[in-house]
């Protein structure tokens, strides 16, 4: 059959088999390192707002080490129980907000900690980390959202990561977006691409011109309100000026298929979101990435009818069953997740996995407790040995898990948030 | 307030006297732990956390009991999330009596929440802020012309505030490239608008049963051949299983199947089991299960269903509104091609003579993809027969993207599977589907029409000459307008003129260039946010034009019209009595609609009206319309009781009620027909009337399922009462111990009495809530409630809805409760203030606005609490005027 339409279905398949050796003989990393070099550290923060069921979702804690037991409500990721570890013990102290599941998550601040002002944040760890190793990729860190978050019990913000300013740093709730923005090419001639980045920064020019003028004729405290405009001018030059030095290098190509514009439903939308991490991660875009999951949309495609916040309010009966189907499913997400970040090798022969620390949890545990936040760790990037169901002394700072990770991963950094140090029993 | 003020409500009063003139800032009130709860700390805690022992590196006997500073909060914070987590004092330890627990804990719980308000007070800063989502999407319609879709933009307010406080409109990078792509959505838009505006009015009329019943017929046509060669087919393999070397073979079949309630369709389906039986394909289907499945389906469910649909009386002369697979929507799109702009769609419309209420209302919308999907946009209630059929007329606003087909459908619930819900509740019952009711003659729209809102005129987007110089005009024509009276200046045009000519450098044309300049002006800062320069320390009066705007974002979340604009310029709008009569037509406005929407909704916590689908058997018409119109009433009884110039204690208790037909049938209040809201006088005795008999906060005080007397206690406080309860702590437990018993509601609740962690706020807001028990889940009245339990059984009991204010009067019944809520009209206006104030302001109201705040109430209170005048008031005060 010669019609175009096999034709070019020919070529396309074509294509994925040639990019796909190449990249992992050649190195996409050839761009920023000449040498072949050991494949980079990846960070993956996952956050799922309203809690878990308290009951069937924790493994026993008095049974902890290699030889537990996988509760009920971790049971689908039986599969991968020797790659993961279950933290029990860690906590935000400052954290008071019963629906804020992922505000305050990877900052570990007070919101109450400036006087004359309701909230206050500080930087998240991922953003800590996306410092170091942004430098390399084309984009600086990755925020995935759901367009279901502000009733999902995340609490306010634009996404988990928070700037070193403490203000918060947009999200992408689209996986088209996300899909475009990673690997959208641009067919336009490079003279007209920098054509076009020239009109931006005049742009950027005249707005910023009239900003500064303004500010001239304000209070200091509308000044600073000011100066978060100016702030996002200067972010879009920065990176504008990395548009231009990677400019000359084309976009990736992936074998992801791109994605609709709306999921069909909340665990297809899940299910994108990772291959896009996925996507993401394997052709070197960034090697820092959140995500906020959706937890009302994950609810509709299981059919569950309640709100997610009666939901996290269960009581022995529908609600703690709605409660504990959804945690399952939390699970079996999870779980396909590792299976697909163990799948993608590495140039050195090792796998994604081998290179990422994930982390999946939320700063709240279940109704409005925020003790024990739900910790579950996977992946070799930050060195931590696996297998292990960890159950770390009475109130270590949740932040204490954020900088094990950063350390681990390879930045320095001498504390986070309102750490304490590391958490000892993750290491050796 | 409460009903008997507690020792710190006291001391507030005596620290912040409400004497001070309205520049003068209070000192915040301090904030201290009654010295009387000393004993407590040292009885239950001191003995391990002192200055020897500091068990757990805690220590408390240094503890001040003034708390003033961040690292004195968290501190008291700790010892209150200890002591709610059950973990201190620890089990082995001596225990606090239950009462004396409860007492500590209110107060620790109220004095903390007191605590950050006070160590968080903005004093009375007003920061520059950003217009909100709203703002900005009525912005652009103003200047514009065009309804553009911001969904993009991040939600606005969230950490407990409105979305008009400036310190919370945050501004990020992608924001700011949303902002530019917006404009240039929104640009585009306009310029095919502008361009629209000479085109032709056209029309486009369908008679609806030669567009409709063709394909309808097809359809039967289908299904009856279906049936008829599946009834072929049975009956050849009925003839061949009666043949006697077959007999035992059908014999054995038939055994094994017996039993099974699908027997006889099953042994057609093992058909070659049965030498030499004819193929089903020489029957046209591929394999016996789609022959089994579409032969049975058509003649045992789509057939009766189609045929029952013809048989109605009017087919011939229109189209019923079916459901499921029988026309479920008729939709009529836009014509391609057709310019954008204002269109009228007409139905011609009847119900017939023995529909229920229910079944009486349309809904109009965009029809998605899929069975049941549908955008609702309004519903309409159905009052024309078959003698005398209505028209009826939806306007519409059409952009040129690519939602231009819009459709009706008999009112429903919008919910995936909700078709297939009514086709078998129905085929259950009848063996078919539901029988359609509303007929319509036939559809209509015509356009584009001039618009008719009275809203602005867009500013003109096209120039004399199509050069630099057109460019220049239009931009700073364009320019001035969007930036609502803030400078623009000649270097900023000059630089947007350079981006035009670089544009058509690039090769672009004339208008294609402007869009890039013009979408500069659209996120630049003079646009995007609400400027009062003052480098200053002290405040100073506004202009005129700072004035106006205040007064339009205020009460229209939009930019000054052409008459508030020009009362700027000339000054006048600084004269009070200018003001007030521009306070009165911005309220009489239809655009005072955006005040309601944004008002009230966030004052009144109403986005949980959103959480839930409510249960379609428990509560059938609580739909998606009926949302829409239980929300409304709360809106257009607000406005009905500004624009009246009626007394703010009618939100609380009222004879009258502002319904519309649907609502009003929900209601069972006879006489009232038609889409409008209007008062319409209750009968006596009514639950209705005030804020206390409205089904969306009822509804909103459910779980869209069973009424939840916790929400609706503590709204009754945090709203009318003026007394919020602290946010609900962490790490309290959940009660468990009721597990598997089959009780009342006020029996499971009693439960969190019992508990001090529970019982120091619950005892505040539980007894409301039982005293309306009287009102289910949909707001509707009853007198009994029921409870089931699967595997344990159901008990039904009688509502009791007697009981007591936290120390306060008692009441017996629902009417009691109403009435002494309503005699706290002070107290909910205080509440209403200082929440006007906020939205009004662009800032929190604090500690410093106690005089402010009084002296509004009082002033309310000389005017039998008149509510027009409290929106005369507050936009006089001189922190109204100034900045």
């Amino acid at each position: 059959m010669h019609t175009p339409l096999n034709r070019r279905h020919f070529l396309r398949s074509a294509s994925a088999w040639i990019a796909l050796p190449a990249m992992e003989s050649l190195g996409f990393r050839a761009f920023s390192a000449p040498k072949v070099s050991p494949p980079p550290k990846r960070m993956i923060a996952i956050s799922f707002g309203y809690g878990i069921t308290n009951e069937t979702w924790f493994p026993d804690p008095k049974v902890t080490g290699k030889e537990y037991r996988l509760s009920p409500g971790l049971e689908p990721l039986k599969r991968h129980q020797s790659r993961i570890t279950v933290v029990q013990g860690l906590t935000n102290k400052f954290s008071n907000e019963g629906h804020w599941g992922s505000t305050f998550y990877l900052t570990g601040a007070n919101r109450y900690a400036v006087p004359g002002t309701n909230f206050f944040n500080s930087i998240s760890a991922d953003q800590v980390v996306a410092e170091a190793f942004g430098k390399e990729t084309r984009f600086t860190s990755l925020q995935l959202n759901s367009a279901d978050n502000k009733d999902s019990g995340h609490g306010p913000g634009l996404s988990l990561a928070w700037n070193r300013q403490g203000k918060p740093v947009a999200g992408m709730e689209s996986p088209l977006a996300v899909f475009q923005k990673l690997f959208g090419s641009d067919d336009a001639p490079l003279a007209e691409r920098q054509r076009m980045l020239l009109e931006q920064r005049s742009v950027l020019d005249a707005v910023n011109a009239q900003a500064k003028g303004i500010a001239k004729r304000l209070s200091r405290d509308d000044r600073d309100k000011l100066g978060e405009y100016l702030q996002s001018i200067r972010e879009i030059e920065t990176r504008l000026a990395k548009d231009e030095s990677w400019m000359g290098r084309p976009k990736p190509k992936t074998e992801l298929r791109q994605p609709p514009e709306v999921p069909a439903n909340g665990i297809e939308e899940v299910r994108l979101m990772h291959d896009l991490m996925i996507a993401g991660l394997r052709t070197d875009s960034t090697r820092v990435i959140t995500y906020r999951q959706p937890h009302w949309n994950l609810m509709k495609a299981l059919d569950i009818d309640y709100h997610p916040h009666d939901v996290s309010h269960y009581a022995p009966g529908s609600r703690m069953e709605a409660s504990q189907k959804r945690d399952r499913k939390m699970s079996e997400l999870l779980a396909e997740l590792i299976d697909k970040l163990a799948a993608v090798k590495e140039a050195d022969g090792s796998s994604l996995l081998d290179q990422v620390a994930l982390s999946f949890g939320s700063n709240i545990r279940s109704v409005h407790s925020l003790d024990n936040c739900p910790t579950i760790l996977a992946g070799g990037g930050a060195g931590l040995g696996h297998g292990r169901h960890v159950v770390a002394s009475k109130d270590t700072p949740l932040c204490n898990l954020w900088l094990t990770l950063i350390r681990g991963l390879g930045v320095e950094a001498e504390r986070h948030g309102d750490s304490t140090g590391v958490v000892k029993e993750l290491l050796g | 307030m409460r009903f008997s003020p507690t020792p710190f409500v006291l001391a507030l009063w005596v620290l912040a006297p409400g004497s001070l003139g309205a520049a003068v800032s209070a000192p915040p009130p301090q904030v201290r732990i009654g010295e009387q709860h000393r004993a407590f700390l040292k009885s239950y805690c001191l003995e391990c956390h002192n200055e020897q022992k500091q068990k757990g590196q805690v220590r408390l006997d240094d503890l001040s009991f003034q708390i003033d500073t961040t690292q004195s909060a968290d501190r008291w914070q700790k010892v209150l999330n200890q002591i709610n987590s059950g973990e201190m004092p620890p089990e082995d330890a001596k225990q606090p009596g239950r009462g004396a627990k409860t007492e500590f804990l209110a107060e620790l719980s109220e004095t903390m929440m007191l605590a950050r308000k006070v160590i968080g007070d903005q004093g009375r800063k007003q920061i520059v802020r950003r217009l909100n989502k709203r703002e900005y999407q009525n912005t652009i319609r103003d200047l514009l012309g065009v309804e553009l879709d911001v969904s993009e933009l991040p939600v606005d307010g969230g950490a407990g505030s409105f979305d008009t406080v400036g310190s919370g409109l945050s501004m990020s990078s992608d924001q700011f490239e949303s902002y530019l792509a917006l404009g240039r959505r929104a640009l585009g838009e306009a310029m095919a608008l502008q361009k629209a505006l000479s085109a032709k009015r056209v029309k486009d009329h369908r008679e609806l049963e030669t567009h409709v019943n063709a394909q309808q017929q097809k359809q039967v046509q289908a299904h009856s051949d279906n049936a008829k060669k599946y009834a072929d087919w049975t009956r050849a393999v009925d003839a061949l299983a009666a043949l006697p070397e077959h007999a035992a073979a059908a014999a054995e079949i038939r055994k094994r199947l017996s039993g099974r309630g699908d027997a006889t369709p099953m042994f057609y389906k093992e058909w070659d089991r049965l030498q030499g039986t004819p193929g089903v394909k020489s029957f046209g289907f591929n394999d016996a299960n789609s022959i089994d499945f579409f032969g049975r389906s058509s003649a045992g469910r789509y057939l009766p269903t189609l045929r029952n649909y013809y048989e109605q009386p009017h087919t011939d002369t229109g189209v019923y509104l079916g459901c499921h697979f029988v026309h479920n929507h008729v939709a009529h799109p836009i014509p391609n091609g057709w310019p954008p702009g204002e269109y009228v769609y007409r139905y011609r419309i009847a119900a017939a003579p023995d529909a229920p209420w229910h079944r009486r209302f349309v809904q109009f919308g965009i029809k998605g993809g899929g069975l049941d999907n549908f955008d609702l946009i309004s519903t309409h209630e159905v009052t024309g027969t078959f003698e005398q059929p209505q028209i009826l007329e939806v306007k519409v606003r059409v952009g040129t993207g690519i939602n231009r087909v819009f459709s009706i459908r008999e009112k429903r619930r919008i919910k995936r599977g909700t078709d297939n819900d009514l086709f078998e509740a129905s085929f259950r019952e009848v063996g078919r589907g539901p029988t359609p009711v509303l007929w319509v003659d036939w559809s209509e729209i015509e356009g584009p029409f001039p618009d008719a809102s009275g809203g602005p005129q867009p500013v003109a987007l096209a120039s004399k000459t199509q050069d630099a110089e057109g460019a220049r005009e239009v931009i700073q024509r364009v320019a001035t307008r969007a930036f609502r009276g803030a400078a623009l200046e000649a270097e900023f045009v000059e630089r947007l003129v350079r981006l035009f000519e670089a544009r058509m450098a690039a090769g672009d044309g004339f208008e294609e260039a402007l869009k890039r300049p013009l979408s500069v002006v659209l996120a630049s800062p003079a646009f995007l946010y609400v400027l009062e320069p003052n480098p200053g320390p002290q405040p100073r009066p506004l202009d005129g034009m700072e004035l106006a705007n205040r007064l339009s974002y205020f009460l229209w979340s939009a930019p000054p019209d052409a008459e508030l604009f020009a009362l700027a310029k000339s000054g006048d709008i600084l004269k009070p009595e200018v003001a007030h009569a521009q306070v009165d037509r911005l309220i009489a406005s239809e655009r005072f609609n955006a005040f309601l929407g944004g008002f009230l909704h966030q004052w009144l916590g109403m986005e949980r009206l959103d959480f839930f689908d409510f249960d379609r058997l428990r509560h059938r018409d609580f739909d998606d319309s009926m949302k829409v119109a239980a929300r409304q009433e709360v809106y257009q009884t607000f406005a009905h009781v500004v624009r009246s110039g009626g007394s703010l204690r009618e939100l609380l208790q009222s004879d009258y009620a502002v319904v519309n037909g649907l609502l009003a049938k929900h209601y069972g209040l006879a006489g009232v027909a038609g889409d409008a809201f209007r008062k319409v006088a209750l009968p006596p005795g009514s639950p209705r009337g005030g804020l206390l008999g409205m089904a969306a906060i009822h509804a909103m005080g459910s779980n869209g399922a069973e009424s939840s007397p916790v929400h609706r206690g503590v709204w009754v406080v945090k709203h009318l009462l003026h007394d919020p309860p602290p946010p609900a702590p962490p790490n309290v437990p959940q009660l468990t111990r009721l597990e598997g018993q089959l009780l009342t509601t006020r029996e499971r609740l009693m439960a969190h009495q019992q508990e001090p962690q529970c019982a120091n706020c619950h005892r505040r807001f539980d007894p409301i809530g039982f005293g309306l028990e009287n009102f289910d889940a949909a707001g509707l009245w009853r007198t009994m409630d029921r409870y089931e339990k699967k595997g344990i059984g159901t008990k039904e009991w009688a509502i009791d809805p007697a009981g007591r204010f936290h120390r306060g009067p008692a009441f017996q019944n629902f009417f009691e409760l109403r009435s002494l809520v309503a005699a706290k009209t002070e107290t909910f206006t205080r509440g209403l203030t200082e929440a006007l104030l906020e939205y009004a302001l662009g800032r929190p109201v604090g500690f410093a606005d106690e005089a402010l705040v009084t002296g509004l109430v009082r002033e309310a209170q000389q005017k039998n609490f008149g509510a027009r005048q409290l929106f005369h008031a507050v936009t006089d005060r001189a922190e109204f005027r100034s900045k």
